[in-house]
């Protein structure tokens, strides 16, 4: 059978050698080819001819999710037969569909047991067949996020940076009475009864991005 | 003499990692566990000689609260705390409730991960370089010398919960201006200028106060 060749890209020491030892232990078809620490790393390697890649494993820890979108896409349009496996503890779903939109892209959450998913992951996305991991694949389905007028928008960013009622209606030019009403909308279309879990909850349901 | 570890981590690439990083170094035991209230267990079970385990293992205990249920089960067990947001108050706190190493999982804990163990085997403490420079840094800060005790931690959980100022006090049965002493404190502490801010901070700092 012919091999499938890995590179596993983890600025993480210990997930990036739970997952050369998860994939040494698989044994053959797969075979990991070279680990990087930095992406800087990766791309020498593929400009000094690092073709015989068949999948890329990618821990996103530490990576902008635009950046980690970008980099997907551009692999996509580099290299159309290569794989890309994204291993990620990010739950935004918008993010998640935005990595799984590019043809050969697969999403695995770093929870749980990520060694049978990755294994699963290596053979169907070497078929050029997308994997999506049970806990993402329930986040992307587990209902549209709450949708936001362009105020609702404003009053929330500006509740995450710590504005107060009265700086987010100077700063908006709307009365102070608008606040409270734009965020009472806010605590019900979000779910939540208090002000305090507006944007923990808007950071779960994806609208907001975590803090990582 | 070997020793024995238990590591704790929701995922199994990590308890794998871990292992893999350990290799060849004297260990009797290695035990893993896979959630908190695993963790806990084992932990009293077996009296381990270092407890190594992800700050965000459990979602529904905070870090502090661990560490000190940790204590109370295996007393005479170093702990060494894993995490990927290091905050240099928050390694000054667990330091204080009995954490003897914290490693930033963005360090290069493949080199940093052995000599932390026989570090704190030897009963000193250990910061990975990133954790050290943080450490520093917040010891530099006029809120050194408070810390996120048990009276703050309820105080922002009632916070959360979208409890008022004097409903707190009552639940806590202590004077309306030590609570609002505390919130000034918790505000300060996180960077916040709002409750909302507050727990939007706190939460992603891994204190899983949000509404569940």
């Amino acid at each position: 059978m012919k091999p499938i060749r890995v590179v596993v890209i983890d600025r993480n020491d210990i997930t990036r050698k739970g997952v050369e030892a998860i994939i040494g232990d698989a044994g053959a078809p797969f075979e990991v080819l070279i680990t990087f620490a930095r992406l800087r790393e990766v791309d020498r390697y593929f400009q000094e001819g690092g073709t015989e890649v068949d999948v890329v494993i990618l821990d996103d820890y530490t990576i902008h999710p635009k950046e980690v979108t970008n980099l997907v896409a551009l692999w996509y349009r580099r290299f159309p037969d290569l794989g890309v496996i994204v291993l990620s503890q990010r739950r935004q779903s918008a993010y998640i569909q935005d990595v799984m939109r590019w043809g050969n892209a697969s999403f695995i959450l770093k929870n749980g047991d990520v060694s049978e998913q990755l294994l699963k992951a290596l053979f169907l996305i070497s078929s050029k067949y997308p994997f999506i991991s049970p806990a993402a694949f329930r986040l992307v389905n587990c209902g549209v996020p709450a949708t936001l007028d362009p105020q609702e928008w404003d009053v929330l960013r500006l509740t995450e940076q710590g504005l107060r009622a009265g700086a987010i209606s100077d700063r908006l030019g709307i009365s102070l009475k608008t606040v409270y009403r734009v965020r009472s909308r806010l605590k019900r279309r979000l779910g939540v009864s208090n002000n305090e879990s507006i944007v923990d909850a808007a950071r779960k349901q994806g609208l907001l991005e975590n803090k990582d | 003499m070997g020793y024995r570890i238990l590591l704790g981590d929701e995922a199994d690439v990590v308890l794998i990692g871990v292992q893999t990083i350990l290799n060849g170094i004297d260990w009797d035991t290695i035990y893993t566990a896979r959630s908190g209230s695993e963790l806990i267990e084992i932990a009293r079970e077996a009296q381990p000689d270092v407890i190594v385990f992800n700050e965000r293992l459990d979602p529904l205990i905070d870090v502090l609260a661990l560490v000190e249920r940790l204590k109370h089960a295996a007393p005479q067990s170093r702990m060494v705390v894993l995490g990927g947001q290091v905050d240099g108050l928050l390694v000054r706190d667990l330091f204080a409730c009995g954490v003897l190493g914290y490693l930033f999982l963005g360090d290069d804990l493949g080199d940093c991960l052995p000599p932390a163990l026989g570090t704190v085997l030897n009963n000193r403490p250990y910061l990975s370089p990133t954790a050290n420079a943080e450490y520093l840094v917040a010891m530099q800060s006029p809120l050194r010398n408070w810390q996120l005790d048990s009276e703050a931690r309820a105080v922002l959980r009632l916070l959360a919960r979208g409890l008022h100022i004097s409903q707190i006090a009552e639940q806590m049965d202590v004077p309306l201006r030590r609570i609002y002493w505390v919130r000034q404190k918790l505000r300060k502490r996180f960077g916040a200028n709002t409750n909302e801010h507050l727990i939007s901070m706190a939460v992603s700092e891994g204190f899983a106060y949000g509404e569940r």
